[in-house]
């Protein structure tokens, strides 16, 4: 059995919007780090001439083009073999962009051979593919604009393919221009009714269906684009403050100036002194599957104005990936009485920023590009070469799922010596700073009942600003916060609650990072901006461990929090940056209304016109059409091109005896078809007759179906 | 040199009657060219519409012997010319001869004066003496002399060629064999047909025996009658739609003309009376499409008229049969 020949295609229309589809998703693939600059031409210059030398070529195809297919595609094979087997695979992760520039090629070759319509619906849907790996490699919205053209180009090239095949659909040319243009125009209606379904349905996933984990990946992603070394192994060092760095050796004669993002907190020594105002930089992404703070270190040491990281020695971390994270010696015993998830977060590092490896609480594994990380005694970590923008590395914490139960429960235990030592003695203040933590926490039981009241003390007495005045030389920076000054930022507001608290013999320090940042929906990834930085407590509870608590913000509990849908967010996200004029409801309204009634109206001009135009399908039709079923049925369908004779002959060759009944029905049928005379009743009587004992003899009766031959 | 005078027509032929009469010539024409049931038909088709029959093939399949079984049968005089390069235009139509005894001049009246016409292998006449064949089969007519001289009706002219031989001839131009309605091959007899041909059934002893069953004034009628069968606008449309496929596809450079188109529906209004039916259906145009159509096209690539057969089919396989 021959196959049919592929009919080619004549709509150039049709063809430059798959072309303009295909090299859109094809770029916008590239534009996601897919291919080398050779693919880049591929994609460029090689489609558009593939695709004129297909339609240059659609009514006969040179041998010499399928022999250049063929070699094309060995070739491509033998490249992508050579490029996977030169290095060594470390998962599936290593064979995504060779794999991506395989099939970009081949697109190529197809493209070539693609001279039908078929040939070009499978290069549509190839872009499909494109455009999703480009959409899951995105971490930006840079993918919109390809994704728009995109789209423009795939519904007008299914709109022309529909058009393209009802003109080629032969009982439309026999109807009038207006039935011509009524199906061009129906096309048009299903296309798009079509998209706008898929697009209800689309948004109703984005809006509803669950964040996508993360943790089921095989490999996560780590890159260092240069792993130039620190300047102190071991140590921080934070380039985005410039010579401005507090650890940097001071240099008489030379301003002071510092790059606009950078956080002092991101060093040795945070001095509360200090006032900055970290800009709307974007600092990095973050993938991860629920909310958390980013955290970079610790602080132990209090000296009433600066924080100090006491313990400089780090620990060295080798391992391959991923490299396994022990616990810190300050971590204390391992938990017990609560649970734990796993929350995987992969940080793209977008500005060059300090060496510090962040992490939500608690790290446990590291996907890193460097064989060596150092770990402080806090149990913060710290890379050995600087983090450029550009850096990926992918960070698995152990969260302990803790609830206010679990914290309160914790009391009556005591926390280690050396934790209580080094966290709990009692800080540099002022006397009334320790008056007033003892009389605010007079009627707390627990010590969370008291964290509790400390921060409605503080969110009741002081105001949250960034904008406070300096710090004057020898004052207590907790003192002047509280009893003077009544304003601060998280600085201010978080020290007091760990002076307080160890004012009152409870394990505190102060933790610098990120808070969570925005998340952008589209994306999935957590946007975070310099302004995203951030101080705040952590407390001991013995039996849980350190837990953060924001006096300057709610700190979810991780045992609290709820992962949400994909999409939430999405509109508060979108009506942020998308102004909306006030007239523009009315505008809508009055548009949605003019619309809603041209699709009335039109319906009911249709369906007036066609019940004026409906016409009973003749006996001889029903009749010719229960036969057409009956052969379908029977496994022979009939072909547009066959007359009722040869069909009956057809049919008769599948079922020799009853071949009488079949020509019978054919004569009559052929006859009341073409022939002047009206039909009669007894040969309606026969081919009735005939056709029900058809039925009856084909009843169940299914033949492996036989292909109608085309031109044989 | 026998020469019949056109005559006025006889009363309409009733359908059935010219029905039986096709019936009748098929069988005889059947007996002596035996197992061709298909160039008899084809041939039956040319006549019946009242067009010309060229039949292609090599020589002694029987070329011959089908023209003058038709001949025989209608009872219509029979005139057969043998082509050769030198043969003249005037030795088909005539010459003017000076009559001394009446001091006038006379026409002698060529070959073509005849009901049925044999040109025997028509591709080695010169192009000129060719030519002279158009207006003949076009016009039914002959010029010669500055006088134009009606030919017998019907007339019908039955050429053959062979077109495995090329030294020597001169191939038939497009124009020439556009006026020819319907093309045909007769090809070798079946091992039976031909035993038997050997042991002196059919072939030129039958012919011998073959009587007339009718005469040319009956036959003229039943032309007549033909034009008159049935035929649905939607089978025209069909008509129509397979000559438009010939003209739209871009495989061909020249397609079917509406000559073609008009000699496709004439030929199927013959089959239809050939197979007893007073109206045509789709399989009447569908089976006489090749023969009719396939030397009137002209392919982008030069193709023998096989290749445009077989292209043919499958062109007409692609178009939809009327439906109701």
């Amino acid at each position: 059995m021959t196959r049919a020949p592929e009919i080619p295609e004549e709509s150039l229309s049709f063809r430059i919007a798959v072309l303009v589809a295909l090299m859109t998703s094809g770029c916008a693939a590239l534009q996601q780090g897919v291919g080398s600059p050779i693919v880049w031409a591929v994609v460029l210059i090689g489609y558009p001439l593939a695709f004129f030398v297909a339609y240059a070529t659609r009514h006969r195809r040179p041998p010499l083009l399928r022999f250049i297919v063929t070699a094309g595609a060995v070739l491509v094979l033998m490249m992508f073999t050579a490029s996977i087997s030169g290095q060594a695979l470390s998962g599936f992760a290593s064979l995504q962009v060779p794999l991506a520039e395989v099939f970009l090629w081949l697109l190529l070759l197809h493209g070539i051979d693609s001279p039908s319509r078929r040939g070009l619906l499978i290069a549509l849907l190839s872009s499909v593919v494109l455009i999703a790996v480009a959409g899951v490699l995105s971490l930006t919205m840079a993918i919109v604009p390809y994704l728009v053209v995109w789209a423009i180009a795939a519904v007008a090239a299914l709109v022309l393919a529909q058009r393209s095949a009802l003109a080629l659909l032969p009982d439309l040319a026999a109807r009038t221009p207006r039935a011509r243009q009524r199906a061009a125009a129906g096309s048009l209606t299903a296309v798009l009714a079509i998209v706008l379904v898929m697009a209800v349905v689309g948004a109703a996933l984005f809006m509803f269906a669950p964040v996508a984990g993360t943790d089921r990946a095989l490999t996560f992603p780590a890159e260092l684009p240069q792993a130039e070394s620190v300047p102190v192994l071991g140590g921080l060092a934070n380039p985005s403050l410039g010579s401005s760095d507090p650890t940097l050796p001071a240099q008489p004669g030379q301003r002071k100036s510092r790059a606009s993002f950078g956080y002092f907190g991101f060093s040795n020594q945070l001095d509360t002194a200090t006032r900055g105002r970290p800009d709307n930089t974007l600092v990095m992404r973050v993938r991860a599957s629920a909310p958390d703070y980013w955290r970079a270190q610790s602080f132990d040491r209090w000296d009433g104005r600066v924080w100090t990281a006491s313990r400089t020695r780090p620990t060295v971390i080798r391992g391959s990936q991923p490299i396994p994270i022990p616990p810190a010696p300050d971590d204390g015993p391992p938990f017990g009485s609560v649970g734990t998830d796993q929350l995987v977060q992969t940080y793209y590092v977008e500005r060059t920023g300090p060496n510090a490896i962040f992490a939500a609480a608690t790290p446990a594994k590291l996907f890193f590009s460097d064989r060596i990380v150092f770990q402080m005694p806090d149990g913060s970590l710290r890379a050995g070469v600087q983090l450029d923008a550009g850096s990926v590395y992918t960070v698995v914490s152990q969260r302990r799922l803790v609830t206010v139960d679990a914290l309160r429960a914790s009391d009556p235990v005591h926390a280690p010596d050396q934790i209580q030592r080094l966290y709990a003695s009692p800080p540099v203040t002022t006397a009334r700073v320790r008056d007033l933590a003892t009389a605010i926490t007079a009627g707390a039981s627990t010590n969370y009942d008291k964290i509790v009241a400390l921060e409605n003390w503080m969110g009741a007495h002081t105001k949250y600003t960034l904008n406070i005045p300096p710090l004057p030389p020898g004052k207590d920076a907790v003192d002047q916060f509280l009893f003077v000054d009544h304003r601060g930022f998280c600085e201010q507001i978080g020290t007091s609650l760990v002076v307080m608290l160890r004012a009152l013999g409870i394990p505190a320090r102060l933790t610098v990072g990120y808070a969570t940042g925005e998340r952008n929906p589209f994306t999935g990834l957590y946007e975070v901006r310099a302004k995203d930085a951030h101080a705040w407590a952590e407390v001991y509870f013995p039996g849980v461990g350190w837990q953060g608590f924001d006096p300057t913000a709610h700190v979810p509990l991780a045992g609290d929090s709820s992962i949400d849908a994909a999409g939430t967010g999405a509109l508060a996200y979108l009506s942020a940056r998308i102004s909306i004029p006030p007239w523009a409801p009315i505008v809508v309204a009055v548009l949605a209304l003019a619309i809603a009634m041209a699709v009335l109206g039109r319906f009911v001009i249709r369906r007036r016109s066609r019940r004026r135009d409906r016409v009973e399908p003749s006996w001889a039709a029903t009749r010719l059409a229960r036969l057409e079923a009956l052969g379908a049925h029977r496994g022979r369908a009939r072909s547009p091109g066959e007359t009722t004779p040869e069909y009956a002959q057809a049919l008769a060759r599948l079922d020799p005896l009853a071949q009488s009944h079949l020509l019978d029905i054919a004569r009559i049928l052929d006859a009341v078809m073409f022939s002047p005379v009206p039909e009669r009743a007894e040969d309606r009587a026969v081919v009735d007759e005939a056709l029900d004992d058809l039925a009856e003899r084909w009843r169940g009766v299914r033949d492996a179906p036989e292909r109608v031959l085309v031109g044989s | 040199m026998q020469t019949p005078t056109s005559e006025s027509f006889a009363p309409d032929l009733g359908l059935e009657a010219a029905a039986s009469l096709a019936t009748a010539v098929r069988e005889r024409v059947e007996g002596v060219l035996r197992g061709k049931p298909e160039p008899v038909t084809l041939a039956l088709v040319a006549l019946l519409s009242g067009g010309h029959l060229l039949v292609e093939d090599v020589p002694g399949v029987g070329k011959t012997l089908l023209a003058k079984a038709l001949a025989r049968s209608i009872g219509g005089v029979f005139h057969r010319v043998q082509c050769t390069p030198d043969l003249l235009p005037s030795e088909l139509t005539g010459v003017s001869v000076f009559h001394l005894a009446g001091n006038e001049w006379e026409f002698r009246p060529g070959p073509l004066f005849a009901h049925v016409v044999l040109v025997d292998e028509l591709n080695r006449a010169t192009p000129r003496t060719q030519s002279a064949l158009l207006e003949a089969m076009e016009e039914r007519q002959v010029t010669v002399d500055g006088v134009t001289r009606e030919l017998p009706h019907p007339f019908f002219l039955v050429a053959t060629q062979n077109p495995y031989e090329t030294t020597g001839t001169f191939p038939l131009v497009e124009g020439q064999l556009d006026r020819f309605s319907v093309v045909t091959h007769i090809g070798p007899p079946d091992p039976a047909t031909e035993r038997a041909l050997l042991l002196g059934e059919g072939g030129e002893d039958a012919l011998a025996d073959l009587t007339r069953v009718s005469d040319p004034l009956v036959l003229a009628d039943a032309i007549a009658t033909v034009r008159r069968i049935h035929c649905e606008p939607s089978v025209a449309d069909y008509v129509i739609a397979i000559a438009n496929a010939t003209r739209t596809n871009p495989d061909v450079a020249i397609g079917a003309s509406p000559r073609a188109s008009l000699a496709l529906l004439h030929a199927a209004q013959a089959h239809a009376l050939l197979d007893g039916r007073s109206y045509v259906v789709p399989d009447d145009v569908k089976h006489l499409a090749v023969p009719v159509l396939a030397h009137r096209l002209m392919l982008r690539d030069p193709a023998t008229l096989r290749e445009a057969q077989a292209f043919l089919v499958s062109l007409v396989e692609s178009v939809p049969v009327p439906h109701p």
